[in-house]
């Protein structure tokens, strides 16, 4: 008993110096909120500053440790290897992308929804990147679940941030749709844990197989939880609401950061249960990302609101991740994560530019944007913004239609393997749905270019700068796709 | 130099859409100028590439190997190392051929005509040029890539400019129109992006795989021998997975040896997919994927709709270029990788082109609009093509490709014919001018040139192109059993269809006592401007020297054609074979 004590503690000493990063960021939290406490009532815009570039030293520091060995750390209860390196280095790209969001709209003083407290809204989003973090490290059930709340209760807050009353609604909308998938998900892995007396991944594994349909259950529940993350049907219907009523900021950031989590947890959670081979967990992945990409393309058609629309937007997106996880060679994981990347960055700039134009005319409705592109401030957010756009539709020559192309490749891969024609039918289904995105994709283009502008508009140029940044960085990605992979 | 001529052909008019978005305001006039002058920077070094051109070359030919293209530009591009499923490469590989040359003239002479008659434009000219000149080079680009990955950047990329000239710069229902568009094309793309997709998957690159296990130190060492044991050992199944290079070459796509054994496109395969072995459907489905953009009758309704709507040059560009990147695709990848699903389907493409020939027509004569009409005359026309192609004869292929690049001309002539009235009037409807002959001559005399030539009035290019169609299609049934005789036969109707509306379209506009529907019209209407004769001479001068003398332009193209014909039929049938014995 006492040899094996001290060999479990050695074992979680010897993993600490592999958490630096999260230690860091910890350490960058607790620092926000002692500076937030000592410098009160004063503009601390530089403490967006300050975290973005702590990130960036973090990401400058993950980007070296890129090894191909994997580590079992903490007794096994996490694991790092390269893929979740590279996707803690996106979570942190996410949240310095948040804190520049965040910096540009307080500077601008005629800002109508400028949000007053700085400190608050670092010390929230550093806590939800620790979450991320290690949610794509985790490898049982306690420390996935704890990760999970710990990025889904800053969430709530955040989306309540502007203190209006839709934004209260919605954060209660948002506690509710979350406790209930939480719950579901720890209903599924007590059902889990009590066929199997396990909690990590491999010991679930070794359960005897064939597994039964009770187990198969357990695991589709489980799913749930990290599916409300992705925003993917059935666990979609917060995604329009939330992304109505919370502060722009925090609506690009919980398109994004949350998901990077969610898709690797899936994915090793069916991976290394070898639960993927499952035909029912097969079935239940296709359903859920042919059901959710058609309600949320179907849905966005109609949409005037370009926050609800890029709300459905997202539901689609969470379709498409579904459907790549279907596959576990390694082709998937390339897929998800150059897709991942790319929704990001496409993601984030919408949301930048939505954000300006809220600021400029007090509404996100699509006709309030007719002729914008004519003005001399838009010069640069046009061009910029379509670019973002053709990437989440999937065309070249941008990097969106490379992430699809790995994805429907690797839909191919399996039918070859296996030569199950549902597989087909599910490509087809998602380039169909390609087709049905054009038709709401391309109003914002549109509807930037038809008319003349009307009086003047005032679009942040040192912004839109900045998405032209993230645009060409679309670009490159497209003509050098190993950038990413 | 000479080197990368061609991409200096795809790549100037990209680089001269960032130099206008750049330029001050200042320069807001000369905009029009830059555009025509990176066009015509195009046409030179087009038409200096078809007059080095060897023609008659029997080692030059190209289509079924990469050494025996002109001015081949090589170089890697993507590659992406993709664990256990290997290794996906997409090159960079420009080249020309018998199926592309023309194309590439004719795409560089509307772009110049297109790009004068865009000085009509007075509003938002900046976005306007700039999505032009994106627009030729992307063009270009289509029809020089020999990659299937370049390829489809291209055929989609052309997409999203063409949507914008449409739908912000077009009439008052363009926004319809141009979203019809773009989805009936995307759509077709859809279909090509799936079979792109499986290709990928079965078909390796057998240099860059030698490579990858050893057997060569680099690419420029590989000899055929080296290639030969690559295909034996991939038959045998030594090389792994992850040692496979696969490509989007679409010359390593034609060649059977290239296909990993037993993945779903190989011909051993023996996959069915709804009844028929996949490699039909695969063949079907890029078929249809241009045939939308070709148009074929029941797939043609976004066409006329997108030519009501759209100004005058982006009409010219549509009808002049981009159909015919339908039937290139159709030769160049259709035809090319699935020889077999031509002769399995050869029955019913060539039904489908007599059907178009004869539905075109037939609407044709009863429209209203001008542009419609000539729209739906496209369509006719275009079925020329799809009935050429069905019968895998030479002549019925060169006729397929000379009648190409004859309606690239007339058509172009013919919607500047159009444009030229709704540039003064607004208005196309027919019914709204009578006896134009005695108040704007030279108009006349144009649009009689480009009207007959259309019609297939012998001595104009329009009429070799038909005849050569119809000489292939008709002897199919003795050389390979394609077309069965009757066809021919029903589709010669159109040709007198095609004379019946336009000769009563010339009568009800030009001939007759002048008169004026709206009589406020009168003072617009004037004859020809200089700029106007500049754009239709040219026109009116390719299609008579064609139509008298062929050869120009057969002899750019004879070479290729009868290697492409000799392939289509003897492969197409081994790999028949082969099908049926799996």
């Amino acid at each position: 008993m006492g040899q094996d004590l001290s060999s479990k503690l050695s074992n979680i000493v010897e993993s600490l110096p592999f958490l630096a990063s999260e230690v860091g960021i910890a350490a960058l939290l607790i620092g926000v909120i002692l500076i937030d406490l000592i410098f009160a009532k004063r503009n601390k815009k530089y403490l967006y500053a300050i975290v973005g570039i702590g990130l960036i030293g973090d990401v400058i520091y993950l980007s070296l440790l890129a090894e191909e060995s994997v580590n079992k750390l903490m007794l096994f209860t996490l694991v790092q290897d390269n893929w979740s390196i590279k996707l803690r280095i996106l979570s942190d790209v996410c949240v310095i992308l948040l804190s520049i969001h965040l910096y540009f709209n307080s500077t601008n003083e005629s800002s109508k929804t400028k949000l007053s407290g700085e400190g608050e809204w670092m010390t929230m989003a550093l806590g939800i990147l620790i979450g991320a973090h290690v949610l794509t490290m985790a490898n049982d059930f306690i420390v996935a679940i704890l990760a999970l709340e710990l990025m889904s209760l800053p969430s709530y807050l955040l989306t309540a941030f502007k203190g209006d009353k839709k934004g209260v609604e919605a954060s209660i909308k948002y506690f509710l749709f979350g406790a209930v998938a939480t719950a579901i998900t720890i209903y599924g892995m007590s059902i889990m844990y009590g066929l199997t007396s396990t909690i990590d991944l491999q010991g679930i594994a070794s359960y005897n197989q064939p597994f039964s349909p009770l187990f198969i259950t357990g695991a589709i529940l489980v799913m749930m939880g990290f599916v409300f993350k992705l925003g993917g049907f059935p666990m979609h219907i917060w995604v329009p609401d939330v992304y109505q009523a919370a502060p722009i900021e925090a609506v690009a950031f919980f398109s994004t950061l949350p998901k990077i989590g969610a898709t690797v947890f899936l994915y090793r959670f069916l991976v290394e249960t070898t639960l993927i081979e499952n035909t029912y967990i097969n079935y239940f992945l296709l359903s859920t990302g042919v059901i959710s990409m058609f309600i949320g393309n179907l849905a966005a058609i109609f949409q005037n609101g370009m926050r609800r629309l890029m709300g459905y937007s997202t539901i689609a997106n969470a379709g498409l991740i579904v459907i790549a996880l279907l596959n576990k060679d390694e082709i998937a994981a390339n897929a998800l994560f150059y897709f991942l990347w790319v929704y990001v960055i496409a993601n984030y700039a919408m949301f930048y530019f939505i954000g300006e134009i809220e600021k400029e005319k007090g509404t996100d409705d699509l006709k309030q944007i007719e002729g914008l592109g004519w003005s001399n401030s838009a010069a640069l957010w046009g061009p910029a913004v379509i670019l973002a756009i053709v990437s989440l539709i999937g065309l070249p020559p941008l990097a969106g239609f490379t992430a699809k192309l790995l994805i429907f490749t690797s839909l191919w891969e399996l039918y070859n393997a296996n030569s199950n024609l549902i597989y087909i039918i599910v490509l087809f289904l998602g380039l169909l749905n390609t087709a049905i995105s054009l038709v709401y994709y391309l109003k914002i283009p549109f509807f930037l270019y038809r008319r003349n502008v009307k009086g003047h508009i005032h679009l942040n140029i040192a912004l839109s700068r900045f998405i032209v940044i993230l645009g060409v960085f679309l670009v490159l990605t497209f003509l050098i796709p190993s950038l990413i992979i | 130099m000479s080197q990368l001529l061609l991409t200096l052909l795809v790549f100037t008019p990209i680089f001269g859409t960032l130099v206008i978005l750049l330029l001050p305001n200042s320069f807001k006039d000369s905009f029009g100028k830059i555009t025509i002058g990176i066009n015509s920077f195009q046409l030179i070094i087009a038409s200096y590439l078809m007059m080095g051109y060897e023609g008659l070359s029997e080692k030059m030919n190209g289509i079924l190997s990469l050494d025996t293209f002109q001015y081949l530009e090589k170089s890697e591009w993507i590659v992406l190392n993709l664990g256990t499923f290997g290794r996906l490469s997409a090159d960079y590989t420009l080249g020309v051929d018998g199926l592309s040359n023309s194309m590439i003239l004719l795409t560089a002479i509307v772009m110049v005509i297109g790009a004068i008659s865009s000085l009509e434009i007075k509003t938002k000219r900046r976005g306007f040029y700039a999505l032009y000149l994106l627009l030729s080079g992307t063009i270009m680009g289509c029809f020089l890539a020999l990659d299937f990955f370049l390829f489809y950047l291209f055929f989609e990329f052309m997409l999203l400019p063409m949507y914008f000239l449409i739908g912000i710069w077009g009439g008052k229902n363009s926004e319809y129109a141009s979203i019809k568009f773009f989805i009936y094309t995307l759509v077709g793309s859809i279909f090509i992006l799936v079979i792109m997709i499986a290709l990928a998957a079965s078909v390796i690159d057998p240099i860059a795989t030698a490579v990858q296990l050893g057997l060569a130190e680099s690419i420029q060492q590989v000899t055929p021998d080296i290639i030969e044991k690559v295909h034996v050992m991939l038959v045998s199944g030594e090389i792994e997975q992850s040692n496979l290079v696969r490509t989007f070459s679409l010359v390593h796509m034609m060649d059977a040896s290239n296909y990993i054994p037993n993945a779903i496109l190989s011909l051993d395969s023996g996959a069915m997919l709804f009844g028929t072995h996949v490699r039909f459907v695969a063949f079907l489905m890029v078929f249809i994927g241009f045939a939308i953009k070709l148009p074929v009758v029941p797939l043609h309704t976004w066409l006329p709709d997108a030519h009501v709507e759209a100004p005058t040059s982006i009409s010219v560009v549509l009808a002049g270029i981009l159909l015919k990147i339908g039937g290139y695709g159709m030769l160049r990848i259709a035809y090319s990788i699935f020889p077999d699903g031509a002769h399995h389907f050869a029955w019913y493409i060539a039904l489908g082109g007599v059907i178009s020939i004869l539905y075109g027509a037939f609407v044709a004569l009863g429209t209203h609009n001008l542009k419609r009409m000539i729209a739906y005359s496209s369509v006719s026309h275009m079925g020329f093509v799809m009935l050429g192609i069905a019968s895998l004869t030479a002549e019925g292929i060169s006729g397929a490709i000379f009648q190409m690049f004859s309606h690239g001309i007339i058509s172009a002539a013919l919607f500047l014919i159009a444009g030229v009235l709704y540039y003064r009037t607004g208005n196309l409807e027919i019914e709204n001018y009578s006896g134009l002959s005695s108040k704007m001559p030279r108009y006349t005399m144009l649009a009689t040139i480009a009207f007959f030539a259309s019609l297939g009035l012998p001595g104009f290019s329009g009429f070799m192109a038909e005849l050569f169609v119809f000489l292939g299609a008709f002897n199919s049934s003795a050389v390979n059993n394609l077309v069965p005789r009757w066809m021919t036969i029903v589709a010669t109707l159109g040709l007198v269809l095609s004379a019946a509306y336009y000769l009563w379209a010339m009568q009800r506009i030009f001939l007759g006592k002048y008169h004026l529907k709206d009589e406020s019209m009168d003072e617009k209407l004037k004859d020809l401007t200089k700029r106007e004769l500049l754009m239709l001479s040219p026109l009116a001068v390719i299609t008579l020297v064609l139509g008298i003398y062929p050869k120009l332009l057969i002899n750019l193209i004879e070479g290729s054609v009868t290697v492409f014909v000799e392939f289509a039929n003897y492969v197409g049938l081994d790999y028949i074979k082969a099908i049926i014995g799996a």
